[in-house]
């Protein structure tokens, strides 16, 4: 197998006092889509944190295209090609829709950050007449697809997606996932943390089960949607 | 069936135009350990305020041992002898544990109340159970989270309550932590206390309670033994979407 893009090993890392993650290991590949389940509590925000550099590892390490950013600061990471979309969203409320966009570029210099913003609201037409708005007044559908605009802004190797479908519609989170779908043919690789179990594995290649800080299962979406052991990963029966 | 000790009616309580609860009914005979789970958001932490005084219900009632107590403030309904935890602990910073522990019984249920000496004594008693006798001694601050935890349970069993409510005693532990928190709930419970907790550890709500219910939204989702609850189809639904508990159905 080719070396994989994302390769974390033996992550242990939490806050304070206790680790919320014991001994992680996970991969993605190059252009893969893979999808992190678990029940609340499980560490799967956390694992995203250490992943982006705001939580530190305690032990273990993470390797991106070949480049060691163990504890690496948020802003390294991002520039390494680490893109992270906030459960939440966290835009910039009272910002407009553009310069949120926008703000996704902030460590970029090169010339391309334009023609990328094209290629975000090729994504995502709604935005297109709505640039000028304030990010707190779009609908949550829309401020979830400002969001995930902002990551690909910083043109990442890896997207990671914290609760996609959080307090959105069914139809609207289709729609969202057929939009991360198409990111990833693009050639972005993508780890997707959702709360619905069925919406995740169906969109991903592969997919981790976390359960109170480890990693319990994992394997091919096709496995895991027939697997009892995800249910009791959530509900311990 | 057993009179119970404490009763929910139809509790309602809204925030602006949101009701985080609609009309939850349940009841806790005497003795019990009582477990309520449900995704985050569904209303779990505001039930235990709205038993404990912390918020006004807008609309049923709470009975304890027969008698409605709604409307009462926190340090009466601690009075009678409910005593609860919080999931966001807040020690006094500045004193040992030892203190902390101490101020549950000088303030805590109408049995308590005692004076400084054997309020002490009882502080004592209590660390004991919680194992954290050890640590007595120790500035608050010294403590793990864990640790945190036991003591944030010790300052309410310190009250002397009959009826305990746990809120999310096991977040944040390891798996061996969350087994020694089991044993510290299970003594707890053997000196006679009734215990409500909260919990989103399914392995602590198979462990160690009698009976569940499920808060999704608000209202009551299920209810019963916790292994029933925890395969009934609108469970699985609410913590693994919908589809995936069609699919899971057949």
């Amino acid at each position: 197998m080719a070396e994989p893009l994302l390769s974390v090993r033996g992550l242990t890392a939490g806050f304070g006092a206790g680790p919320v993650l014991f001994g992680i290991d996970l991969e993605v590949a190059q252009g893969e889509l893979v999808a992190l389940i678990g029940a609340n509590g499980a560490g799967k925000s956390t694992l995203l944190g250490a992943l982006s550099g705001l939580v530190r590892l305690t032990a273990g390490t993470v390797i991106l295209a070949g480049r060691d950013l163990t504890n690496a600061r948020p802003e390294a990471m991002v520039r390494a090609g680490i893109a992270h979309v906030p459960q939440g969203r966290r835009l910039f409320g009272t910002v407009s829709v553009e310069r949120n966009l926008l703000l996704g570029a902030y460590l970029r210099r090169d010339g391309e950050v334009r023609a990328d913003l094209e290629r975000v609201l090729g994504y995502f037409p709604a935005l297109s007449d709505k640039l000028r708005r304030e990010a707190a007044n779009l609908s949550g559908g829309e401020q979830q697809m400002v969001a995930i605009g902002r990551g690909l802004m910083a043109r990442p190797k890896l997207l990671m997606i914290d609760e996609l479908s959080l307090g959105l519609a069914p139809k609207v989170v289709e729609r969202l996932i057929e939009v991360v779908r198409e990111i990833n043919k693009g050639g972005t690789a993508l780890l997707l943390v959702e709360q619905d179990v069925l919406v995740a594995l169906e969109a991903a290649d592969r997919g981790y089960v976390l359960e109170s800080g480890r990693v319990v299962l994992s394997g091919s979406s096709e496995r895991l949607r027939d697997d009892p052991g995800v249910r009791k990963a959530y509900l311990g029966v | 069936m057993a009179a119970a000790q404490l009763e929910l009616r139809q509790v309602t309580k809204r925030f602006g135009g949101v009701a985080a609860l609609d009309g939850v009914s349940f009841s806790v005979p005497p003795g019990q350990i009582f477990g309520i789970i449900g995704p985050n958001g569904a209303g779990k932490t505001t039930l235990l305020n709205c038993i404990s005084g912390v918020y006004r219900l807008d609309g049923g009632d709470v009975l304890w041992q027969g008698a409605s107590i709604a409307g009462r403030a926190p340090h009466r309904v601690a009075a009678l002898g409910i005593g609860r935890t919080f999931q966001v602990v807040k020690p006094f910073a500045s004193m040992t544990v030892r203190e902390n522990a101490a101020v549950g019984a000088l303030f805590g249920s109408a049995e308590a109340h005692l004076p400084p000496r054997q309020a002490f004594e009882r502080a004592d008693e209590v660390l004991e159970l919680v194992g954290l006798a050890g640590k007595a001694a120790l500035p608050v601050t010294a403590l793990t989270i864990p640790d945190r935890k036991r003591l944030e349970v010790a300052r309410a069993v310190a009250t002397r309550p009959r009826l305990l409510l746990l809120d999310e005693v096991m977040a944040g532990l390891n798996p061996v932590e969350v087994d020694e928190a089991l044993e510290m709930v299970r003594a707890v419970h053997a000196t006679g206390v009734t215990i409500v907790l909260i919990e989103h550890v399914m392995r602590v709500i198979v462990g160690v309670c009698d009976r569940a219910l499920v808060l999704h939204y608000g209202r009551v989702l299920a209810e019963g033994e916790p292994r029933t609850v925890l395969k009934d189809r609108r469970v699985i639904e609410a913590y693994l979407g919908e589809r995936y508990a069609r699919q899971q159905g057949g």
